[in-house]
């Protein structure tokens, strides 16, 4: 059985982040709507690509648009569309503390087994450990990041700028799976600054 | 009063002609079909909201559809600020033309 064509959803993520509030629905609405024509009339490939095109064409002067209104603001206070959703926000988190992880891990599993990982494998991945060591700021500030990151999945920041009637709003979205989600990273990085501590691999301040 | 672009103008006519089905989509497609030029939807919307926040063009919206992602559409109309623009543009334009080149002339 044959899906329906949808539009490709990294270009439509890409659009929510940039358009202005007021236009969001509307735009997608109508390339959605071209979408489908050019799918039944071309096939689902040519419409692809056309939609894609009218993204990359449109993200520029959205982007100058944005600074032109003033609604450019928002993206700092509101985050990117993929950071409201708490398994991106997440897996963005684990990504960005990935440096820590590749350091704790190998360290655990030594305390383990007694199998020197970095010294196998020096060769192939021991500088690559030595320059995060060497330079802490990475893993503190990948960790500071991810929670930043993490914590707009759970914390709902919103500015509206119609006109002259600009608000802002915060409020906390309950939903046991987005605080469970923040509770794991914070875990998670708490964890990792402990034991990179207690490695004597980060420098007490 | 400001003068408004030549994309401005080209978008203020095509609303004229497709009031009152006139959406961003049905706008960037008539200008299309007309100018021959390709016409992105990024390109429409644009100044479709500028010309709004300028007073020129009002807008509503019309209901969500399954074939547009349960999103509805914008229809835009022009204001009577719009239409005096636009005769505005008129008036300017024959008085530069009046002393332009006549190529009707060779």
């Amino acid at each position: 059985m044959n899906r329906a064509p949808a539009p490709p959803v990294l270009a439509q993520r890409l659009l929510q982040a940039m358009l202005p509030l007021a236009m969001t629905d509307t735009f997608l609405g109508d390339l959605e709507e071209h979408f489908h024509q050019l799918a039944a009339q071309q096939g689902a490939t040519s419409a692809n690509l056309w939609y894609w095109q009218e993204t990359l064409l449109a993200l520029p002067r959205l982007t100058l648009y944005l600074l032109e209104t003033g609604e450019f603001r928002r993206l700092f206070v509101h985050g990117p569309t993929s950071t409201r959703q708490p398994i991106w926000g997440t897996a963005l988190s684990l990504l960005l503390l990935l440096p820590a992880l590749l350091i704790v891990i190998p360290g655990l599993f030594f305390n383990l087994t007694g199998i020197d990982l970095p010294t196998q494998f020096a060769s192939l991945i021991g500088p690559f450990f030595k320059s995060w060591i060497d330079n802490p700021w990475i893993i503190q500030g990948g960790l500071l990041v991810a929670l930043a990151i993490n914590s707009m999945a759970v914390a709902k920041y919103r500015y509206e700028n119609a006109g002259e009637d600009i608000r802002f709003t915060f409020e906390i979205r309950k939903r046991t799976t987005n605080i469970v989600l923040l509770g794991l990273v914070i875990f998670l990085g708490l964890s990792i600054f402990a034991y990179l501590i207690a490695e004597n691999l980060l420098p007490v301040t | 009063m400001k003068v408004i672009s030549r994309t401005e103008e080209m978008i203020l006519l095509a609303v004229h002609a497709l009031t009152p089905h006139a959406y961003g989509l049905a706008v960037g497609l008539h200008l299309k079909k007309l100018t021959g030029k390709p016409w992105s939807v990024g390109a429409t919307y644009i100044p479709l909201d500028r010309l709004e926040r300028a007073g020129l063009l009002a807008s509503f919206e019309g209901y969500p559809t399954a074939r547009r992602g349960g999103r509805g559409k914008r229809f835009y109309k022009l204001t009577s600020k719009g239409l005096k623009a636009l005769a505005e543009l008129i008036r300017m334009n024959e008085a530069l033309w009046a002393a332009g080149p006549d190529f009707g002339a060779s």
